[in-house]
């Protein structure tokens, strides 16, 4: 027998349910999904929810939105009949949508209202312990000697521009028109493969014709044990029909001779009965009588003629049951032979339209193909589903990388800009060459690469320490003029005239204090941006060092003006000085606050 | 709640209303950046919660316009209206009282 026949409809079944049209992932900012969703709620008359959404109040996204957004990406469960996702069956994808759920749920938490949680707080604490060399250290230390972890990392996140990260990453990575691109290759794919087999299923092998014909010979030897059922069958359905087909010539005679027939036939019962009471021996001449009177009787045409044709009715109606009893026995024999007969002929009749050999093998090389590139495209889909799952799960850790880097980023900045003004007091020749001077000696801690052309310096976290230590030694930044002054030229990186101009240039009080230690200033942020540690060295040597005390007053200043917006975690009640006493780690939380800080508050000034 | 409070509470819907709609079209036209609108949407949403009355509601607006000038023609335009409305208002008074005055003369 055929195999269940695969057609393009047969094919769509086993696919599923075809995927709507994926709506791309637009390069939509997150601004623009802010506006868009505070344009609707203004439509709908939520203005005041309108208001908070731009304000950054709330997320832009509801519950929904959100929920939606996860089931699309991290989800292959589809309803058969409406085609919309729904929640995952399979083991590792609810796993990666109830983690998600679960992230974001508790990241709206906090963007809304404040509340950290462990959902959110605990992959930022990992990632700081694992991957951040500013606080890595400290939350060591601070665990190791009992303090309180989670306080600290919480005064991290209450930091002001954490929220704001956080928020962004959020309107982005939820944006609710993210799909999966891969998602319809995938679906094409299964169906193209499903069309192909579509093709290669109507052909008819000979293993399927032989094996109809190997049925048909079996169901046709069932029948041998009733042959001579089967040969009365036939006999007796041929003289039935030779009797049915004489019927009405056969009951035409018969009434023809009734008249004569039936009277004499009924004579001669009563002579047979008479006979039959008569004694042989005493009635002999009688007997003898009635012989000669039947005889007489059986010669008579008319009676002849009437008896045959009764006696042929008679068989006739005896034929209908006795062909009837024959056919209950062979009908389920003779059935099964039909049925393979029929199979048999309906594969004969399909193999002439199969199709060729070598249009076939063009179908299954496109099927392989088709095959392969369909394991592409689902390891393209997993793939694809991963990164959102990252994107998703590392919102916190990624929101604190970027505050991190843009607080020292925007730190190294204000420094800059204070040297950079001071420098550019002097407007003379001499001056702007000093001043270049300046700006090139901090490619001193930086690596050279170049590339398409362009020349790159990229901070380097060894050399950047090499000038800090020098800042770190007694006299503080004092040592970095002296650094100046003493080194050559080719070894400052500067040209002989510069190197003039800069010596020149230090001779002025003012200018040797602010350019040494908005050198300083600059090596530390490069440090740090780098990914140098702050460990417990550094922050000995932050908080004993001229330079490093004259840091921390800096950074105390900001504090005391903005203490009500960092956490408790970070710095107790704002004392900075008491707080800093003790142990290395209290210490460097301390600094690493005030550097945050200082940082932030730059941005925002 | 009485009706002054049902009605300055009606006022300052409309104009949360329309001044919501004018930010929203001023940041789509990127005449105000997403950073100013969250801090005009902040204000707005700050400052509006001591409107208890017409003259909180009128110093609001003035304020709001005189600080992010996208405002300014909606608080002018605001303020003529309501400068012709007290206007009528006063007109009809005034015609009020005369022909009072007119009807008490000719019934003496």
């Amino acid at each position: 027998m055929a195999e269940a026949q695969f057609t393009p409809e047969a094919a769509k079944a086993v696919v599923g349910v075809v995927a709507h049209p994926e709506v791309a992932v637009t390069g939509t900012t997150a601004a623009d999904r802010i506006l868009e969703a505070a344009r609707g709620k203004h439509l709908a008359g939520q203005s005041e929810d309108s208001l908070k959404v731009i304000s950054g109040e709330v997320v832009p996204y509801t519950e929904k939105d959100v929920e939606r957004v996860l089931l699309w990406n991290l989800s292959s469960e589809r309803d058969a009949t409406t085609g919309e996702k729904k929640d995952p069956t399979n083991t590792n994808e609810t796993q990666r949508f109830t983690d998600s759920k679960k992230l974001v749920e508790s990241a709206r938490e906090f963007i809304e209202t404040g509340v950290i949680d462990s959902t959110l707080r605990i992959p930022i604490l990992n990632f700081l312990v694992r991957n951040s060399p500013a606080v890595g250290d400290i939350i060591r230390a601070t665990a190791s000697a009992g303090g309180n972890v989670n306080d600290f990392v919480d005064g991290l996140m209450k930091t002001p521009g954490f929220r704001e990260d956080l928020r962004t990453l959020f309107i982005e990575r939820l944006n609710p028109t993210k799909r999966l691109t891969q998602e319809q290759t995938v679906k094409n794919l299964e169906l193209d493969i499903a069309n192909l087999q579509a093709q290669l299923g109507i052909e008819v092998t000979q293993v399927q014709i032989d094996a109809a014909r190997t049925e048909l010979d079996t169901a046709k030897a069932a029948l041998i044990p009733h042959t001579a059922d089967l040969l009365q069958l036939q006999s007796k359905t041929v003289r039935y029909q030779e009797l049915t087909d004489e019927m009405s010539e056969i009951k035409r005679e018969m009434r023809k001779y009734e008249g004569q027939g039936r009277p004499l036939e009924a004579q001669k019962i009563a002579l047979l009965t008479e006979k039959g009471s008569l004694n042989a021996a005493t009635d002999a001449a009688r007997i003898t009588a009635i012989d000669t009177e039947i005889k007489n009787i059986e010669k008579n045409q008319a009676y002849a003629n009437y008896t045959t044709r009764k006696a042929e009715i008679t068989e006739h109606t005896g034929l209908t049951s006795e062909i009837a009893t024959l056919q209950i026995t062979l009908e389920p024999f003779q059935h099964e032979i039909t049925k393979k007969q029929d199979s048999l002929n309906a594969l004969l009749e399909k193999q002439k339209s199969n199709i060729i050999p070598q249009k076939k093998a063009e179908v299954e090389a496109q099927i392989n193909k088709k095959r392969g590139d369909l394991a592409d495209a689902k390891t393209l889909l997993e793939a694809e589903m991963m990164k959102f799952y990252q994107e998703v799960t590392h919102m916190g850790q990624d929101a604190m990388e970027k505050h991190l880097n843009s607080a020292f980023a925007s730190l190294k900045t204000m420094w800059k800009e204070e040297a950079t003004k001071q420098a550019a007091k002097d407007t003379t020749e001499e001056g702007k060459r000093a001043a270049l001077a300046v700006e090139k000696v901090q490619n001193l801690w930086k690596t050279k690469t170049t590339k398409g052309g362009l020349t790159f310096y990229k901070p380097d976290k060894n050399k950047a320490k090499t000038i800090l230590d020098e800042a770190f030694k007694a006299g503080g930044g004092e040592n970095i003029a002296v650094y100046l002054e003493t080194k050559r030229a080719a070894e400052l990186g500067i040209t002989t005239e510069e190197h003039t101009a800069l010596k020149e240039k230090l001779k002025d009080p003012d200018f040797r204090k602010v350019q040494s230690e908005g050198l300083a200033k600059q090596a530390l942020a490069d440090y740090l941006l780098a990914g140098g540690r702050l460990n417990k060295d550094l922050v000995n040597s932050l908080a004993t060092t001229t330079f490093g005390k004259a840091l921390i007053s800096e950074g105390e200043a900001a504090l005391q003006k903005h203490k009500d917006q960092i956490g408790k975690g970070l710095i107790s009640d704002g004392k900075v000085g008491e707080f800093m006493k003790g142990n290395w780690w209290k210490f460097g939380i301390g600094i690493i606050a005030l550097l945050i800080l200082l940082g932030i508050m730059s941005a925002v000034r | 709640m009485d009706q002054n409070s049902i009605l300055i509470d009606e006022k300052k819907k409309q104009v949360i209303n329309k001044i919501t709609g004018i930010l929203i079209d001023e940041m789509s036209k990127k005449n105000v950046n997403q950073e100013l609108g969250q801090e005009i949407a902040a204000y707005i949403l700050n400052q509006s919660k001591n409107i208890k009355d017409d003259k909180s509601l009128n110093d609001f607006l003035k304020q709001l316009a005189e600080k992010y000038s996208i405002f300014k023609l909606y608080f002018v335009n605001s303020s003529l209206e309501n400068q012709i409305k007290k206007t009528d208002e006063e007109k009809i008074t005034n015609i009020k009282e005369q022909l009072s005055k007119l009807a008490n003369f000719k019934s003496q």
